[in-house]
Parts: C-alpha cells; sequence; structure tokens
C-alpha cells in the first residue's frame, strides 16, 4: 500500500512559540496510525495542520497524490477526510440522528427551496442521508437514542455519535482527536472494537490520537510518538515500546 | 390441516394482503404480508433443500426474533425438518448440549457472537453447515463449514411449498425444545403446539385484527406458543422490536392488542413510571400521587361492585389526564389482553395495571404441556391464581401438594424430563386448586425452605413482594436450616442511579452505589414496610445488598430473569455463610477473582 498522507518538514509557529518542528511522516493507505505524546507535544496542531485548520510556516501536506501548502477545512472534508474533537463538538440541542445528519451535509446539492418544501432532489438527497445515517446507527449501536438530545448522552455516547458524524461524510481517511479520553474501561473497548472494525472491514485510514498506551499498543498499526513539537519516535508499536527517548519523554529523565 | 406451514398457507389464501409480521429495519418499520410471507418460505426452502434439508433433519436456530430466522422454521418444517430454538444468549455449554441432545445438523446463526459461541462447543457436534445472517466481523474467518445466509438463498430455486404442505402430517414433529430448569429436552409436533394454540385463541377471541410483540426468545417455549404459533394460527400480526433496547419505543410505536410478556416487563414499566414521577416538577408530582391513590381506592370499589356514578365519572377524568398519557407512552393504550408468561405478579403490580384498564392474565404452562396448561379467562381474572385448566387439560393436587396435570396437547421428552406418571405429569411446583377451579402457584417444590423451627414456605412468594420496589431488580430469600428469614437484594441499576443523582449521592459505579448508606437505608425501609403484611415466622430479619447484578451468562439468572438458587449458592457462597453464620462484615471471592466486603444489615 502507497502513502495516503505524508507531511513533510512542517513547522508550525505561533508568535514566539513553535508549536511544532521540522516533522515528517508517512501515513499508509489503510492503517491505524496512533500518534502520542505529552501534553502539549503538538499533537493536536498537527491534526490541524492536515485538514486545514492551521497553515504552517514551513513544509508541505501531500495527501491523495496532492502537494498543497493551505487547504480549507471545508475542502479538506470534500477531499475525504473526516474528523472528531478532542472536546465534543456535537450540536447539544439536536438528537442523535440529526446530529450525524449534519456529516451528509457535503452530500447535499439541492437549495434551501427544495428543502423548505421537501421537493424535488431535497425529498432523493435526504433518504439517502438517512439511509447512510441509519447505517452508521446501526453499525455503533445505538438504536435506542436515536432521538434523544445530545446533552442528555453520557460522555462515552457522545463520543460515540461524533464517530459516527464522522463515519457518515464517507470519508477516506479518519482523524480522530482522543476518542477515548474520560472513558471507562467498557466504553473504551467498545469504541476500540468500532475503530478496528471500519479499519478491517473498509480499510478505511486512521489516524488517532491517544494517551491510553494499552489501547494504542493493541490496535495501532504504526505509532508515531511528538514531544516538544519534536518526532522522537516512528514505527510498530514493539519498536516504539523499545525506545529509549519515548521511554525517557514518558517516564522522565534526571537533567 | 395443522401443521405451521399448512397454517401459514391457509392464512395466505384467506388473508392474502393483511400483515402477517412487522420488523423494524434502519429505523423504519417495514412489512410483509401473508403472501409475501409465503414466498420468503418458498425461497428460503429451496435455499435449506439445497444444503440437504429433508424429512427429519433438525436445523438450530440461533438467535434474536429476526425475520429471516423466524421464516426459517417454516421453511425447514415445509420441507419436513425439525427447528431447534435456542436463546442468543446461551452459553457454550448449554449450546453443546442442545445441539448433542436434538442431533442438529445445521446451525443458523444471526451474527459473530453466536458464530463464537459454536466455536467453543464446537467439538463432537453433528452439526455440518453454519450459516449465519449477519456477516459483521466474519470477514477473515476461515472455517470451512460456514456459509453466508445471503449467499445460499440468493442462488435458491423457490419450491412450491402447496406441494410440499401435502407430504406432512399432523403428527410430524415441529420443535426440539429445552427446558432451561429440567435441563432436558422436549419434542413437540405440529398438532400438539398448534391445538394448544388454538384453545387460546378460543377462550380469548383472537382475530387477524389483533396484533402482538414478541419479547423474548422463541426458545422460551411459552413464547414460542403464544407469538410465533398463534399469530400463524390466528393470522395476527407478529411485530418484532429492532433490538432489546428498543423494546419501549418500538412497543409505544406498535400499540399491540395482545401483549404477552414476562413479570419484569411489567414490573419495569411501574418503576420507570415512578422514577420518571419522582423526577418530574412538584406539581405534577403531587398531581399523580393524589390520582395515584383516588384511582386505586375507586379500584377497590369497583371490585367490591360498589363504584358510584362520581367513582365513574372521576375515574374517567384521572383517566384522561394523568394515566391515559402514561399508557401511551408504555404503548398500552389498545391493549385487549396481556398475559404474563412466568408465575404470578404482585397483588400492589397487578391492581394496577386493572385499575388503568389494562387486564392482565395469568397463565401457566410448561415445555413438557407445550407452554401452556392454564390461562385466566378475561375479565375473571384475580391477582392470586392462574386460572383454570384450559379444554382437553386436567388439573390435580398430589398429597404433597404438588401440581399434576394431564393434556392432549403434549411434549415428549427426548431424554430424561417429567415422566408421566399414568398419564398425570409432575409440573415440579406446588400448590392448590381451590374450589371455583382456579389453581394457585406456590413456587417450585425444589425450591420450598424449610426454617429450623419445621416452618415450610416458598420463597418466591416473598420475593415476589419484595420486587415490588422499583429500586430492587431480583432478591433472593435465605432461611434453610436458621431460626430467621434472610434475603439477598439486588438493586435496580436504572432506578437507583436516577433516585441517587436526584439526591446528589456522589459514587463511581454500580458497586459504590450499593454500599451507600443511603441505598442501605431505602431497601431496609421498604423491607420494614413489607415485613407487617408477613407472618411472625417468615418476617426478614437480616438483609445483604449484593454488590453486582445477578449474571445470565452464568446461569444466575434463567433467560425470563427467574432467579437460579443453585448457581447463586454455588457463586456467591461466601455471601450465604457469612448470613448464616450472624457476621456483620465479611469479604467475599466473586467469580471475577476479585475480592469485595460486603454488610449484612439487621431490620
Amino acid at each position: 500500500m502507497g502513502d495516503l498522507l505524508k507531511v513533510e518538514n512542517v513547522t508550525l509557529q505561533f508568535g514566539g512559540v513553535k508549536a511544532i518542528t521540522d516533522i515528517s511522516l508517512n501515513v499508509k493507505e489503510g492503517e491505524v496510525c496512533a500518534v502520542i505524546g505529552p501534553n502539549g507535544a503538538g499533537k493536536s496542531s498537527m491534526l490541524n495542520v492536515i485538514n486545514g485548520v492551521y497553515v504552517p510556516q514551513i513544509g508541505t501536506v501531500t495527501y491523495d497524490g496532492v502537494t498543497r501548502k493551505t487547504i480549507s477545512p471545508r475542502e479538506a472534508a470534500i477531499s475525504g477526510m473526516a474528523r472528531t474533537f478532542q472536546n465534543i463538538a456535537l450540536f447539544q440541542g439536536m438528537s442523535v440522528l440529526e446530529n450525524i445528519m449534519t456529516g451528509r451535509n457535503l452530500f447535499v446539492k439541492s437549495n434551501w427551496m427544495e428543502q423548505g418544501l421537501n421537493i424535488g432532489r431535497a425529498r432523493t438527497e435526504e433518504r439517502a442521508s438517512r439511509l447512510a445515517v441509519e447505517k452508521i446507527i446501526s453499525f455503533l449501536q445505538i438504536e435506542s437514542i436515536r432521538k434523544t438530545p445530545v446533552a442528555k448522552l453520557p460522555y462515552g455516547l457522545q463520543k460515540r455519535v461524533e464517530l459516527g458524524r464522522a463515519l457518515v461524510s464517507e470519508p477516506k481517511i479518519l482523524l480522530l482527536d482522543e476518542p477515548m479520553s474520560g472513558m471507562n474501561l467498557e466504553e473504551k473497548a467498545d469504541m476500540s472494537c468500532f475503530i478496528l472494525e471500519i479499519n478491517k472491514e473498509q480499510g478505511l485510514t486512521t489516524v488517532m490520537i491517544e494517551h491510553d498506551m494499552g489501547v494504542v499498543m493493541d490496535i495501532a498499526d504504526h505509532v508515531i510518538v511528538l514531544d516538544y513539537g519534536k518526532k522522537i519516535g516512528d514505527g510498530t508499536p514493539k519498536e516504539i515500546m523499545a525506545n529509549q527517548d519515548v521511554i525517557d519523554a514518558y517516564l522522565g529523565v534526571s537533567h | 390441516m395443522a401443521t405451521i406451514p399448512g397454517l401459514v398457507l391457509a392464512q395466505k389464501n384467506e388473508h392474502p394482503n393483511a400483515i402477517s409480521l412487522r420488523y423494524k429495519h434502519l429505523g423504519i418499520w417495514r412489512a410483509y404480508s401473508w403472501t409475501e410471507y409465503l414466498d420468503e418460505i418458498s425461497v428460503l426452502a429451496g435455499a435449506y433443500k439445497s444444503r440437504s434439508v429433508g424429512k427429519g433433519t433438525v436445523v438450530a436456530i440461533y438467535g434474536n426474533s429476526i425475520p429471516k430466522l423466524i421464516f426459517t422454521i417454516a421453511a425447514v418444517q415445509s420441507l419436513g425438518g425439525i427447528i431447534v430454538p435456542i436463546h442468543p444468549e446461551a452459553t457454550a455449554t448449554e449450546l453443546k448440549k442442545i445441539l448433542n441432545d436434538s442431533n442438529a445438523e445445521i446451525l443458523v446463526a444471526e451474527d459473530q457472537q453466536q458464530v463464537d459461541t459454536f466455536h467453543v462447543a464446537e467439538a463432537d457436534c453433528k452439526i455440518k453447515d453454519v450459516i449465519y445472517l449477519n456477516g459483521r466481523g466474519l470477514k477473515d474467518y476461515k472455517n470451512a463449514n460456514l456459509y453466508s445466509f445471503d449467499e445460499i438463498t440468493k442462488k435458491a430455486k423457490p419450491i412450491n411449498i402447496e406441494l410440499e404442505v401435502k407430504k406432512l402430517k399432523d403428527n410430524d414433529l415441529a420443535f426440539y425444545m429445552y427446558d432451561e430448569f429440567e435441563d432436558a429436552m422436549y419434542s413437540i409436533s405440529h398438532e400438539a403446539i398448534t391445538n394448544n394454540s388454538k384453545k387460546i385463541i378460543k377462550l380469548n377471541s383472537l382475530t387477524p385484527k389483533d396484533s402482538i410483540v414478541s419479547y423474548l426468545s422463541l426458545s422460551i417455549p411459552t413464547n414460542l406458543l403464544f407469538t410465533y404459533v398463534t399469530s400463524i394460527v390466528s393470522g395476527m400480526s407478529l411485530n418484532l422490536p429492532e433490538s432489546n433496547q428498543t423494546i419501549e419505543k418500538d412497543l409505544q410505536e406498535i400499540g399491540p392488542t395482545i401483549l404477552y410478556a414476562p413479570s419484569f416487563v411489567f414490573k419495569h414499566i411501574i418503576s420507570s413510571i415512578s422514577y420518571r414521577i419522582e423526577a418530574a416538577t412538584q406539581a405534577n408530582y403531587e398531581r399523580y400521587n393524589s390520582h395515584y391513590d383516588s384511582l386505586m381506592k375507586i379500584y377497590e370499589k369497583e371490585v367490591q361492585g360498589k363504584s358510584s356514578l362520581f367513582d365513574k365519572i372521576y375515574k374517567a377524568y384521572i383517566m384522561l389526564v394523568t394515566f391515559a398519557p402514561a399508557k401511551n407512552v408504555f404503548g398500552l393504550t389498545k391493549i385487549k389482553h396481556a398475559f404474563v408468561s412466568d408465575g404470578v405478579l404482585s397483588k400492589v403490580t397487578f391492581d394496577f395495571f386493572h385499575a388503568i384498564g389494562v387486564e392482565i392474565q395469568h397463565s401457566f404452562g410448561q415445555t413438557s404441556s407445550c407452554g401452556c396448561i392454564s390461562v385466566q379467562p378475561d375479565h375473571s381474572v384475580s391477582a392470586e391464581n392462574v386460572g383454570r385448566a384450559m379444554e382437553g387439560t386436567e388439573i390435580k393436587i398430589n398429597d404433597k401438594s404438588e401440581v399434576l396435570f394431564k393434556t392432549d396437547c403434549l411434549a415428549t421428552p427426548l431424554n430424561g424430563g417429567s415422566n408421566a406418571d399414568s398419564g398425570w405429569i409432575n409440573s415440579g411446583y406446588v400448590g392448590k386448586v381451590k374450589d371455583s377451579g382456579n389453581l394457585m402457584i406456590r413456587g417450585r417444590s425444589e425450591d420450598l425452605i424449610r426454617l429450623k423451627s419445621g416452618k415450610e414456605f416458598s420463597p418466591e412468594s416473598i420475593e415476589n413482594l419484595i420486587s415490588c420496589s422499583p429500586f430492587v431488580r431480583s432478591s433472593m430469600i435465605i432461611g434453610t436450616n436458621q431460626d430467621s428469614v434472610s434475603v439477598l437484594v439486588v438493586v435496580d441499576p436504572s432506578a437507583t442511579n436516577s433516585w441517587a443523582d436526584r439526591k446528589n449521592l456522589r459514587y463511581t459505579g454500580y458497586t459504590e452505589l450499593t454500599r451507600k448508606t443511603e441505598v442501605r437505608d431505602l431497601i431496609k425501609e421498604h423491607i420494614t414496610c413489607l415485613n407487617e403484611t408477613l407472618e411472625d415466622a417468615l418476617k426478614i430479619k437480616r438483609f445483604v445488598v449484593l454488590h453486582r447484578t445477578l449474571i445470565m451468562a452464568e446461569g444466575e439468572v434463567s433467560k425470563t430473569m427467574e432467579v437460579k438458587r443453585n448457581t447463586i449458592i454455588a457463586n456467591l457462597n461466601d455471601v450465604i455463610v457469612a448470613v448464616e453464620s450472624n457476621k456483620e462484615k465479611f469479604t467475599v471471592n466473586d467469580i471475577d477473582s476479585l475480592t469485595y466486603e460486603l454488610n449484612v444489615h439487621k431490620i
């Protein structure tokens, strides 16, 4: 499999603060790639660079064979990138169904008049979208909360809904920012199953930021370690476990 | 003609366009008419014929009630095959026993969970083919005998069911059923089960316009009889919920006319109402409580035949503003008959449902009687009995107070099972027949508890009373050879969680919640109240709030949520010993290899 995503020599600076310093990384098509590192290592910034929220001062991102320096988040979504956020970014007052439905936004071609009157394209699009959403609901086993407002759901389920919204846009690459933070063991196991299943059944490439090393070692094919904006490790979970720099970064080292 | 496929054919000829089956798929209710039902069966029969299913072939269906499995039953039977329904949560040991005892050759499994369980139980089985319905997660399975249901049916040539049905005889075997409590397998003929169903239809005047929701797995004999077989014999529609978690919503959307559910479902409805009401605004809370009191007072007068015109008008008013909306939420608005599948409901639960116009009817039956030997007839129901013997059935009580019965719809034990003694079969329950001819069940004879004083009683009757509280999920009475009665209580997670949240209790999980003094006081108050209604010798003196719920996969509760005493005694032996040796604090080494600290509370 070739590289679906290639980040080359990216440096990102906010004023005088260097969030990312000269980082290069490759993500192969069909793999689960985990990005790990202590707080402030630049992991979320890296995802933001990949999907165009931040524009790096130096370096390029090659995605699906196209090299570019800037891309708007909408263009990134159109090109098949979907993501979830560290702090849940759902519409709290809307139901699970409606929230996931917003993930179909890119497939809507009808205008507001057609939608208001529910005629022509709007009708067929609505049906196709609802079908896609229902398939995701069934996949994530959240049938019983289909019509529940998101604000009423526990944290673990909200994370699942967010994953659903990302999946329903039929992405080529999934960017997950701490999909398991704040979850209990059972919820983590469920989430890991979903991520692995999507990857195995549909071959969907996944880049995931995660702190839980157990989860990372279990489900990732490829691990990238960042520390203070620099890449200190890149390899299979086994290689990373044996990497002295990574051990030092996590356990601390006397200076 | 009394074979199941024959009756499907008859329904198709009589009401070709009436709805036979409804199920929810991807959020939308879809329906099959009897014509479509027959078409599906003819395709599936073709598919199963291609897997060499023929006369006497045993096919196991292992999963929830979903259309493909439902159609499989009549399809296999039309070829002369026999169906063994297996509960989706059956453990590998149970599965192995069922497959071996029934000599099943084909296993139709719902999804990965069932396929995996089969692979654990596989050794020594005669299964040739495993056909799965949902291929999710099975992509990398390399087993040679694993086939996709869709692929097999795609290649199938439909079969003329009419010709096949003519080859069947009424006394051909239709099902093999496994009885969890007796650990025995029974064979049931088409004639026996359809005749039993006809009696239920006649007794309750069921029509093709009725509809029923299938709550439980078809592996439970009474459920198979009341829902699946009765829908085919009477022509009423069978509705399948989307998943076990969505049943409440599905019931509301369907609004069935017939409800056949185990007692925990009725109890769950009451607990849902009470914890929702407690979370409501003060005004609504007070209105509900005052209306509830009035309703129960009027109901008492109604039972005695003393209700006045004013009572009738006032009841109509409180029904309109309070209880009709509550009924609607749980899909009870159109209910004509509601049957309790297991045992007897507590009087409080029973009276409440009757007061709001849901006429619950008790029934009693077993695998050996094709599901049912007695049903309370409509409008002559009482909380304490399970009705009169059905047509063609006789009931008598032997000198040990055990209930014996004779019926013309008999299931035959394959290996072991209850043996008929000069035509009378021992039900394994104790009870009595009242002068009115109604049967009263006290409990399983093997469960009876004898105190040190020699006093003998049925623990189930007290457990039923304890379970009246919305905060109690299940309970188990202990006291064999003891001075007094004690009880193990499992608190209901959802009701207790929401109560604790309202009280601003802080806890991290179920185990910690059960250790809270507030929860202990809640249970203590309930038991103290209940003790007032019990005779002195049976008053509960001690109780333990268990640190976890009872686990079906460990065999601690049956598939219908009845407690299985022997397994609980084995798994939680530390608790029993501590209670019996009068300890106050003790530790338990549980089956998860962790140690928990528990307390025995005195009343």
